[in-house]
């Protein structure tokens, strides 16, 4: 509940201290930079025994993960847009300073993230006995109906350290094709809204050669479930990015690349 | 040459080491330069250690950063005696910080404009922080290549009863490494005193002259024989550094640095393929991988992993023989199993395999498991594609009992891959 306050004065008033201190990339790039064209990675550690406990100690903790795993996500999506030989977008990981509750980020709030091109949240869990990441694709939730639950992504951690910080690090700096994926499929639903038809068309079909392995990886939802749900929401959004490409007279087809990357 | 680096004017000092083969020289972040005197095979743009800790550095901290990076300067200078055909950029806080995506930009923008790059760069940076008591220091590297086909590798291999050569290409992944945090060991002692009494700085050219400490900030005059002259820019006085000394405790402090030159000259052989040029890669990948112990688990996983792929390649690129081929197929199954979700490394590791797969049907099973992974996991790489394609055309002419897959399976494969390659 103290995360849904938090985010409700987050985001009613985007400069207030209270954001800055729980949250603040995202507020002090939208006032410094020119954000049309980024996204943000939402990640929420506020659990985290090992960091300190007061505010600035914290933030300068926290904010290290993501000077290191900004560019790596960065990497990612910059070889899917010269794969597919568009400007893709600048992707900006966040830390947020509180815990992840059940009843927090419901639809309201995850609609105002999504409007301040907020692409994903993630934050630690638990699968049984095993230390998770919940993910959730916010271009993902808009498309769907039902509760932040049903929304969400979860993957085993790989790597368990006895400091808790530095293994987020690394989780989210290693290669998991979960992560990879929901990456694709959050740029290409962006792709879609602005009518990026080329890129969002590759990342489509990057999602759904990867779609069986990142079913494999994920322990909730099931494995033929979560691939079932994305292989459902891939057709409609390869027959939007058709239809649009179509009716700004761009041949898909026509693109290598595209072809190649459709073709698994 | 291209205008970019023809127009700077602004370096402090540019010195010829080593008759020209190496030059160094300071400028600062906020106009980030490389020489314009000769075209280098690599630029190495090294940015200074920052204090990125919870609170205002105190006195301590920013003496003991300013130490540290005395000693990486230091050491690099050592490594660019050591290097053929390097330049050396060591950049300052000009007053409005040092991160290394503003100087990444200037290279970059300005390839933008139409200037080209003259020389592939290597970017070297890190900060430093505390946890708890202890100060870490973490370091990054990054690879600007000149071209983007420059970091392309590749293998040939006979198409059995032909006279085809088919050509396998790949790469060694991730332009951007970051080293596991390591402790700084600089203890209470205010000002990083000891990290600087770590260097032998002499104030004559001579193993018995006076040791003198390093000075806080310098610059590299000259080299005479084996020593560079280092002048105190505050005091003008002299101190001198032997080139030849391996300088094992500042190698130690900051293996990363050996990883960096390592990197350099694998960059630099690519280029000019030079077998003195990859031993020396080879021997620094060691010195790396010596600081760490040998159980170092996640942390140390992409670093590990490049390292030992760079050592591959170099390998199997020189060909000395018998024991570098075993050696390179060890590395590679290493690097597979550390990034088993990377796509370059899954390739690369693939198609060097080839050559001599494959005397079981299990070894044709790991290059198309490799290669098959590869290519879902980066979809539309024609790289990869065209390796997979050569594969099955290599694989039709195999003996069937090492075969992964019938021989209709196979054509079927082929034949829809050729079809989207088209």
């Amino acid at each position: 509940m103290r995360a849904n306050l938090l985010i409700g004065v987050l985001l009613a008033s985007s400069l207030s201290a209270n954001a800055s201190v729980s949250c603040p990339g995202i507020f002090q790039r939208q006032v410094n930079e020119d954000t049309k064209n980024t996204y943000y990675v939402l990640t929420f550690l506020g659990d985290l025994a090992t960091v300190p406990a007061e505010a600035a100690l914290r933030r300068a903790k926290l904010g290290r993960i993501e000077t290191i795993v900004t560019p790596k996500m960065q990497d990612y999506v910059n070889k899917l847009s010269k794969r597919a030989s568009a400007s893709g977008p600048s992707i900006v990981l966040i830390t947020c300073d509180f815990p992840m509750g059940a009843a927090d980020l419901n639809r309201a709030d995850m609609d105002d993230l999504s409007r301040r091109n907020v692409l994903a949240t993630l934050w630690g869990g638990n699968e049984g006995d095993k230390l998770s990441v919940v993910y959730v694709s916010l271009p993902l939730y808009q498309l769907r109906m039902g509760n932040r639950r049903d929304m969400e992504v979860a993957w085993l951690r790989a790597a368990v350290t006895t400091d808790e910080l530095d293994d987020w690090m690394r989780e989210l700096g290693r290669d998991s094709i979960a992560q990879q994926a929901l990456l694709a499929l959050g740029v290409s639903l962006v792709a879609i809204k602005q009518g990026d038809w080329q890129f969002a068309k590759y990342s489509l079909c990057q999602v759904r050669s990867n779609l069986k392995l990142m079913a494999q990886e994920a322990v909730r939802p099931a494995p033929e479930e979560l691939e079932q749900e994305i292989q459902k929401l891939l057709k409609q959004a390869m027959i939007k990015a058709d239809q649009g490409a179509s009716a700004a007279g761009l041949d898909l087809n026509a693109v290598q690349s595209i072809k190649l990357a459709c073709s698994v | 040459m291209a205008s970019m680096f023809r127009a700077w004017v602004a370096l402090v000092i540019a010195v010829c080491l080593q008759g020209c083969a190496t030059t160094v020289l300071t400028a600062s972040c906020d106009n980030p330069k490389v020489s314009n005197r000769s075209i280098p095979f690599i630029y190495l743009v090294m940015l200074p250690y920052v204090y990125r800790g919870d609170s205002a550095p105190s006195e301590m901290h920013r003496s003991a950063v300013a130490a540290l990076n005395d000693v990486a300067r230091l050491q690099v200078v050592r490594m660019g005696a050591e290097a053929s055909d390097m330049h050396v950029t060591l950049l300052q806080d000009g007053g409005k910080g040092c991160e290394i995506e503003m100087v990444h930009k200037a290279f970059t923008q300005k390839r933008l404009l139409k200037a080209q790059l003259l020389s592939t760069v290597v970017f070297y940076w890190g900060e430093v922080f505390e946890a708890e008591d202890r100060m870490i220091v973490q370091s990054h590297v990054r690879v600007l290549w000149k071209n983007p086909n420059d970091d392309v590798v590749s293998f040939e291999t006979l198409l059995p009863r032909s006279d085809t050569r088919l050509r396998f290409n790949g790469m060694v992944p991730y332009s951007t490494v970051s080293f596991p945090p390591r402790d700084l060991p600089i203890g209470d002692e205010v000002g990083g005193g000891r990290l600087r009494m770590l260097l032998e700085a002499r104030s004559g050219t001579m193993r018995g002259a006076e040791a003198v400490p390093l000075p806080k900030s310098f610059l590299i005059n000259q080299r005479v024989g084996n020593w560079v002259e280092l002048r105190d820019r505050e005091t003008q006085t002299s101190s001198w550094v032997a080139v030849t000394d391996p300088g094992s405790n500042a190698k130690s402090l900051l293996p990363e640095l050996s990883f960096a030159q390592a990197l350099a000259a694998y960059a630099s052989y690519s280029t000019a393929p030079n077998d003195s040029v990859a031993a020396n890669s080879i021997r620094w990948l060691d010195e790396f991988r010596a600081a760490y112990p040998s159980t170092g688990g996640e942390a140390q996983r992409q670093s590990m992993a490049v390292a030992d792929l760079i050592e591959a390649v170099l390998r199997l690129a020189r060909n000395a023989g018998e024991a570098d081929q075993l050696r390179a197929a060890e590395l590679m199954d290493k690097a597979v199993a550390a990034l088993p979700a990377n796509s370059a490394a899954l390739n690369l590791a693939g198609i060097s395999r080839i050559e001599r797969c494959c005397s079981t049907r299990q070894d044709a099973a790991e290059v198309q498991r490799r290669l098959d992974l590869a290519r879902q996991l980066d979809v539309g790489n024609e790289v990869i594609a065209k390796n997979l394609l050569n594969w099955y055309r290599l694989l039709e002419r195999k003996d069937v009992a090492v075969q992964p897959y019938d021989r209709e399976e196979m054509r079927r494969r082929a034949e829809e891959l050729a079809g989207a390659l088209r």
